[in-house]
């Protein structure tokens, strides 16, 4: 007798192969069966009522580092189809990290992944130092799949101390770094992340950065023992610049036979053409043998502020950025100085646009008011409330900012990634891996969730540049390749029962909203997904669309190829 | 294919303890400091305009030519 029959489905299975009418048989968490006409009895049968029935989504790029200590769901991926998700990007983990440096790493990643400082405190129960403990403390409280590398930063950071910060490693010290990364091999990590373009909380250079060129070439010589992965963040903002890092990956890709994946690769309007020559690059790499994958993500950028918190949309504007890192009641001061107001007049409408993002301050939108009597500004952008109060709108914005105690949320939408017409193809390019979602970071700025859903409703239905079989191909097969996920991302017998049951006809991701979740009753961006009826993790049902969440824990650590999980 | 692949830009890395004097010194031995570090610099704004306390790191590229024409 099988678990779990869903029959009457229409399965994608991951592959890119035509769908078919049929049924799916699971047993011991594995794809046991499947085909047209699936006989046999099962505990438990699921009439998919004609629905898709896919492999689970990867999510590759995801910074649940923290959050997956408190949350073994990494809500609220399962919702959108996600039963796996890859943390530990960008040089960036929890572990290994000694005990001294949990305060250092701890704010590293609050300033670059945009996370709450209160509700991390709240929700980190630091009791780990190495990979292996750190993996232990969540291992058994699982609703989702989890894969994580191990961090650059944090390597050096662990054999080099404070110099981390400061100076290239010893020949010792690599040495010492290359031991290190086989043991959070050994205990499960996936692979290595790095950055060379990340800063901390000091605006110092993340310890990754000061790594000579040799030790980085060195880290990867391990990886390559272990058929590992690295991720890196480049320049993604400078054509010249990314196009050397692509061919930096692609002669580490090929000398330790390793696959390299970058993220973001994003589209702007300062560089329009950054994409199609980052790809051209790729694919003379991929030619001469490499392996580098870059990742896009599907949606547009945007970037909800507050002005307690420094953000990116006023980094090329040093009067506000120097305004905003003041103490709280010293920017209250300062927005209202006449002579001061003129500068920043000036600077919003006149300074460059900031990395990657063009903005526009009468475009920005009211998203969340403190006051009740404003309430009936949230959705509007300034441009049309200062047009019926006959007023300037960056002016509006700052006295609102001023009026509601700098409690205010603007919103700047789209202000990036957003030209479909050069997007679309690059979204469909069979080198291109649909990533960088980065769900679990800058959750008081943008909602990172529902790239997979959007991919259907934006690029499968409206564009129609992707099928649907596709579509789930770059979510599942694709990334279950790329990262060398060899149990998943496929229905086939013996592989593990991750499965998503849709509605291909509403998929989607739903509007951004504020949910107060978080640990310290903090508040966060979400999207909830529409069109998912069920999701399954290794057999197990963790999410449906008419129960929510399970209370049953299926989930497990995903490791790289050369290690059992 | 294992036909090297020609860069689209000269760059080098800076090596530890390196300023612009000390890569123009080294990069561009025929010419002065003075002249190399500034067009070094022009090459290379984006390493110019970093904030401090932010510094050229071993892990940056420095292009040692101009953009393609």
């Amino acid at each position: 007798m099988y678990d779990l029959i869903i029959k009457n489905a229409r399965v994608v299975d991951g592959t890119g192969e035509p769908a078919f009418s049929g049924a799916v048989a699971v047993s011991g968490g594995r794809i046991v069966a499947l085909g047209n006409d699936l006989n046999g009895d099962a505990r438990n049968v699921v009439d998919a009522g004609g629905l898709v029935l896919a492999p689970g989504f990867i999510d590759s790029h995801t910074h649940f580092d923290a959050q997956i200590t408190w949350d073994g769901l990494a809500t609220p991926s399962l919702e959108h189809g996600v039963t796996t998700v890859i943390n530990g990007n960008c040089s960036l983990t929890m572990a290994p990290v000694r005990a001294q440096h949990r305060e250092f790493v701890g704010a590293v990643f609050r300033q670059i992944e945009e996370m709450p400082a209160a509700a991390f405190d709240a929700g980190m129960r630091w009791n780990w130092e190495t990979f292996d403990e750190y993996l232990a403390t969540f291992r058994e409280h699982l609703g989702i799949n989890v894969a994580t590398l191990a961090g650059h930063s944090m390597l050096r950071l662990w054999v080099m101390g404070d110099a981390a910060r400061e100076r290239c490693a010893t020949e010792e010290e690599v040495a010492q770094m290359q031991q290190l990364l086989r043991e959070c091999l050994d205990a499960g990590a996936l692979g290595l992340s790095t950055s060379w373009v990340d800063i901390d909380h000091e605006h110092r250079p993340v310890p990754c950065r000061l790594a000579a060129p040799e030790e980085l070439d060195a880290l990867c010589a391990v990886l390559g023992e272990y058929g590992a992965v690295m991720q890196v963040v480049p320049e993604f903002w400078d054509p010249d610049l990314l196009c050397v890092r692509i061919d930096i990956l692609g002669e580490l890709s090929r000398r330790h036979g390793i696959t390299v994946t970058f993220s973001p690769l994003f589209d702007s309007n300062a560089t329009p053409q950054i994409v199609e020559r980052a790809l051209d690059r790729v694919r003379l790499q991929t030619l001469h043998g490499a392996h580098v994958v870059p990742q896009m993500q599907t949606r547009p950028i945007d970037v909800t502020f507050e002005f307690d918190v420094p953000t990116s949309v006023f980094s090329t504007r040093p009067t506000w950025w120097a305004i905003i890192l003041k103490p709280h009641a010293e920017t209250l001061r300062d927005f209202q100085d006449p002579e001061l107001r003129k500068q920043l007049l000036e600077e919003a409408y006149n300074a460059m646009h900031p990395i990657a993002i063009e903005v526009h301050f009468p475009d920005f939108v009211v998203n969340r008011c403190h006051l009740a009597h404003n309430k009936p500004l949230e959705g509007r952008p300034l441009r049309d409330i200062a047009a019926e109060r006959d007023c300037d709108p960056v002016e509006l914005m700052l006295d609102l900012a001023v009026e509601e105690d700098l409690k205010t949320c603007f919103s700047a939408l789209s202000v990036g990634h957003d030209n479909l017409e050069r997007i679309t193809g690059p979204i469909t390019d069979p080198l291109v891996q649909i990533g960088s979602g980065d769900g679990g970071a800058h959750v008081t700025r943008f909602a990172t969730y529902g790239d997979t859903g959007y991919l259907f409703s934006r690029f499968v239905r409206e564009a129609g540049a992707l099928s649907l079989e596709q579509a789930v191909y770059k979510l599942t097969g694709q990334v279950s390749r790329n990262w060398g996920l060899v149990e998943r991302g496929r229905i086939r017998p013996g592989l593990a029962a991750d499965l998503v049951l849709f509605d291909p006809d509403t998929i989607d991701r739903g509007p951004e909203i504020a949910v107060e979740d978080l640990p310290a009753e903090g508040y966060r961006f979400v999207r909830r997904a529409r069109g998912v009826e069920q999701v399954y993790v290794n057999g197990v049902l963790a999410y449906s669309a008419a129960d929510g969440y399970s209370e049953e824990r299926g989930g497990r650590i995903v490791a790289g190829p050369k290690v059992a999980a | 294919m294992n036909a090297t692949i020609e860069p689209q830009r000269p760059w080098v890395y800076p090596q530890e303890g390196d300023d612009w004097q000390s890569i123009a010194a080294r990069e561009f031995p025929g010419r002065t400091v003075e002249d190399a570090v500034a067009d070094l610099q022009s090459w290379n704004l984006y390493l110019v305009f970093r904030p401090a306390p932010a510094m050229m790191t071993c892990s940056d590229i420095v292009f040692t030519g101009p953009p393609p024409t």
